[in-house]
């Protein structure tokens, strides 16, 4: 699944540099990630770069967005495609 | 009583289970018969030193043999993490603690990066380690399991290289599922100014630390295994957010920190004319190391483990690397120029136009990096007359790679070049180095020199124990910028400001400002609030910067939240009063511990928690042999005036001085001989070895002001006490060797039979002289 980021982040923008696939943006309060951007660093890295580097643990799975490791390999795949076009 | 008596003797102190939620274990390693012990500290440490420095510090004194030298394998080489480290965030350090090989004092180093984290969620709190391995050792720690591994295939490999073949060995990923502190080919040959890596950049750099890890022939101390959660999340979450925002909100981190790192303060010491250079002979030097200098080689940032600051700059000068991170993030800041508000305008527009070190197009492992930080930046600059900022750039990632303090190493060169200048040295003792200030050439091979012992860099490796080693001759001692023996840590001369200085002479590793940096002495905001400061520092402080007037106020509130924040683990930029007012405090520590814990602390208990800290830590120092008159300041500083700035002329006043450091100590609760006084030794002695008998003397004698001595060493009848007493305070021999005094148990005269006579901890001892005469 893709990653959510909950409200007890503090904005400190050390996911976003760590995020291979440019998926955080700033929010008003809270970073946000897109979730079709998001391959929790599936095809990048063994973990995922943003949960690893989050101060506060603020970046969990997102239940409205579940996937597989397949399906993540899937988008990470079709986002370099669109990366390459 | 060797080391394994002394563990045989405290182990009976320990646990087998943890004693509050989340405690680690501590772990003996016994590195000569590759043996392990694992035990839990008692409640009491936690509750007067907490974790990290302040534990470190308890088991030191517990375990030490002070007449032995640093280097011998009796005397253990102590790791330990905050007790909050990984738990809450920017609490990611730990300490290295020891008798210093470099220095006459403690050697206590703290750091960052992944390493403290990883131990802690792998179930240790601290490792002592101690006994020489028969053969270079890589010790491996994953979770339950510990083994000493084989460094043989690492021995000779420097700190850019051993990490990555740890990798390739061991099938993990640095970082992610494996931590390593680790020594270079300085520490193996025993350079007293190398440190113990802990990444790229990460280093516990003072003391010689890397030195003591080669004595015991450890290469490396690896983590194996990615970090667990200590508990669940949730009871820290909500206070981990309001401690975030404070560290992210607060302006010096925000403009500075995170956009260009410590290399912000070069302007401000260089406008105040405040800056050491050419070994502290001048204190102002060139613009072109002002910190937007090194914008277009800064690619990014990075950080330690959950640090929400990323303050680590990096530089990349290939042709392949790309800068502009933070460019002109301090344009127009006027507090980082608060003596010539203008210079905060004044941009340099520096160009991306390296090409090669020898100007070649030619490019190696040694033009990308970490760093540097501040401290980098003033020792391989303006202290031995360095104004190309390629030229630090690139000796800041050669000190890296090789593992070198670059406060000792670039003090050790400077004092050299100083030497050299005044013809105290020669180029027949240099092997025919010109040490002209600046020769960068000389500089780079004598980095290389220095970590292999080879020609002059093994007097550049004996640091600043040079003399003593005899590489120079006593006339060298004058130009020696060291306390306790310890070169300086900061660029920063401290002659202007008199609580910095009265910081440095005073702190317990030697001259170094990370015990108590008071930063707020300048700062123009809580100046012109004079009830805020003395709230702040729990006393009236001077609003003028080269005043003596109340500057003990704020090195003993500075001290005390910062032994707190080493103890939990928390990173010093981001504690209240060394950058800012608004940062966490011990209040926000003691909530987080309380959750993690579940022991009730509150903010009232942690200042005297901090000041127990720096207690004990004078008390070793104490056994050490160190005395008043070691917490004091480089000649120079006493002696010879700025020539420029707005404070020319301006110098330390010895007189005034020592009336400040007696207010200092008077405030801390220390005696004149800067041991702690009174009933407060007595109590810390209890805590941290379980005895304490106040011995009452019959007059002053040499150590001991207060005409009482308290013995902390377990001893059984009057006899031993005599002999503690001796080593206790060696320089009053002749007196405590006096027949003529009779002991005196609870007011009982011992008139014979000593060695029958009973002592036990709480009695009161009285040394009374025989009544003679007709």
């Amino acid at each position: 699944m893709a990653l959510l980021i909950n409200d007890l982040c503090i904005a400190c923008d050390v996911c976003l540099a760590a995020c291979p696939n440019k998926a955080i943006s700033a929010g008003e309060d809270i970073f946000t990630i897109n979730p079709d951007l998001c391959t929790e660093c599936v095809g990048h890295h063994a973990v995922s770069q943003c949960v690893k580097v989050c101060p506060v643990r603020a970046i969990v799975p997102d239940p409205a967005h579940r996937e597989t490791k397949d399906e993540l390999q899937a988008k990470y795949d079709r986002l370099m495609a669109q990366k390459a076009a | 009583m060797g080391i394994r008596d002394k563990l045989e003797r405290l182990v009976v102190r320990l646990h087998d289970t943890p004693q509050y939620n989340s405690q680690g274990a501590v772990l003996f390693v016994d590195l000569e018969q590759r043996r392990t012990l694992k035990k839990y500290l008692p409640l009491e440490v936690m509750r007067n030193f907490l974790g990290g420095r302040g534990a470190n510090m308890w088991l030191l004194y517990n375990l030490i043999q002070e007449e032995r030298a640093a280097l011998d394998p009796e005397v253990p080489l102590i790791f330990g993490t905050g007790i909050l480290t990984s738990s809450m965030p920017s609490a990611t350090r730990g300490n290295f603690t020891s008798k210093s090989p470099e220095s006459d004092a403690i050697l206590d180093a703290n750091g960052g990066d992944y390493f403290p984290s990883f131990l802690r969620t792998h179930g240790y709190d601290h490792v002592v380690l101690y006994g020489r391995a028969p053969s270079w050792t890589l010790l491996k720690i994953a979770y339950e399991n510990v083994d000493f591994v084989d460094a043989a295939p690492y021995v000779g490999m420097d700190n850019l290289e051993l990490p990555a073949a740890i990798e390739r060995d061991f099938n993990c990923t640095e970082r992610e599922d494996m931590a390593l502190a680790r020594i270079t080919t300085a520490g193996e040959n025993q350079v007293l100014c190398a440190g113990i890596m802990g990444g790229i950049k990460a280093i516990w750099a003072r003391g010689g630390g890397g030195a003591k890890m080669g004595s015991l022939k450890l290469k490396g101390i690896m983590v194996h295994g990615a970090p667990r959660e200590l508990q669940p999340v949730e009871p820290m979450a909500k206070y981990n957010k309001v401690i975030g925002k404070k560290i992210i909100t607060t302006s010096v981190i925000k403009n500075a920190l995170k956009m260009v790192g410590t290399p912000f303060l070069y302007k401000p010491s260089r406008v105040l004319c405040a800056l050491g250079t050419k070994n502290h002979q001048e204190t102002s030097w060139k613009e072109s190391l002002d910190a937007d200098n090194f914008d277009p080689y800064r690619p990014g940032m990075d950080g330690c483990y959950l640090c929400p600051v990323h303050c680590r700059n990096q530089n990349d000068m290939t042709p392949e690397g790309h800068g502009g991170w933070g460019a002109a993030a301090l344009k127009g800041l006027t507090g980082n120029a608060s003596y010539d508000k203008a210079q905060a305008s004044v941009e340099h527009a520096k160009a991306r136009d390296y090409t090669g070190v020898h100007h070649d197009g030619k490019f190696d492992k040694y033009d990308k990096g970490d760093g540097p930080e501040y401290v980098t930046l003033g020792k391989f600059g303006p202290l031995i007359g360095i104004k190309e900022p390629e030229q630090v750039l690139r000796l800041n990632n050669i000190l890296n790679d090789l593992g070198l303090d670059s406060a000792s190493c670039g003090s050790s060169i400077a004092w050299a070049m100083e030497l050299y200048q005044r013809g105290i040295i020669t180029q027949k003792d240099t092997g025919g180095l010109d040490l002209s200030w600046g020769n960068y050439a000389v500089i780079e091979k004598l980095l290389f020199m220095t970590a292999k012992r080879e020609g002059f860099g093994d007097t550049i490796a004996d640091s600043a124990r040079a003399v003593e080693r005899g590489k120079y001759p006593a006339a060298a001692l004058d130009y020696r910028m060291t306390v306790k023996g310890l070169f300086q840590s900061d660029p920063h001369d401290a002659r202007i400001l008199k609580a910095f200085a009265l910081g440095l002479s005073v702190a317990t590793r030697g001259m170094d400002h990370l015990r108590s940096r008071p930063t707020l002495e300048i700062n123009a905001r809580i100046n012109d609030d004079p009830a805020l400061k003395a709230s702040l520092y729990n006393g009236v402080v001077s609003a003028k910067p080269n005043s003596y007037e109340g500057k003990e106020y704020a090195v003993r509130k500075c001290e005390n939240n910062f032994a707190v924040g080493d103890s939990v683990g928390m990173c010093r930029f981001n504690t209240k009063l060394f950058n800012s007012p608004s940062l966490p405090d011990p209040g926000d520590f003691a909530v987080q511990l309380t959750s993690l814990t579940g022991q009730p602390f509150v903010e009232a208990e942690m200042d005297e928690i901090g000041r127990n800290i720096s207690g004990i830590e004078h008390m070793l120092n104490f056994r050490l042999g160190l005395r008043a008159k070691d917490d004091t300041l480089p000649r120079r500083w006493f002696e010879e005036a700025l020539t420029e700035g707005p404070f020319a002329g301006e110098k330390i006043d010895r007189t005034e001085f020592e009336a400040m450091k007696q207010r200092f100590y008077t405030v801390t609760g220390l005696n004149a001989e800067g041991l702690p006084a009174g009933e407060w030794h007595e109590k810390l002695s209890r805590l941290i070895t379980g005895f304490a008998v106040r011995v009452d003397l019959p007059r002053q004698l040499p150590g001991a002001p207060e005409q009482v001595v308290v013995i902390d060493e377990n001893v059984t009848d009057a006899t031993e006490l005599r002999k503690a007493l001796l080593r206790k305070l060696p320089e009053a021999a002749s007196d405590l060797n006096d027949s003529s005094w009779n002991i005196a148990v609870n007011g009982e005269m011992v008139l014979s039979g000593e060695k029958a006579t009973r002592i036990r901890s709480g009695d009161r001892v009285a040394l009374v002289p025989i009544i003679a005469g007709g």
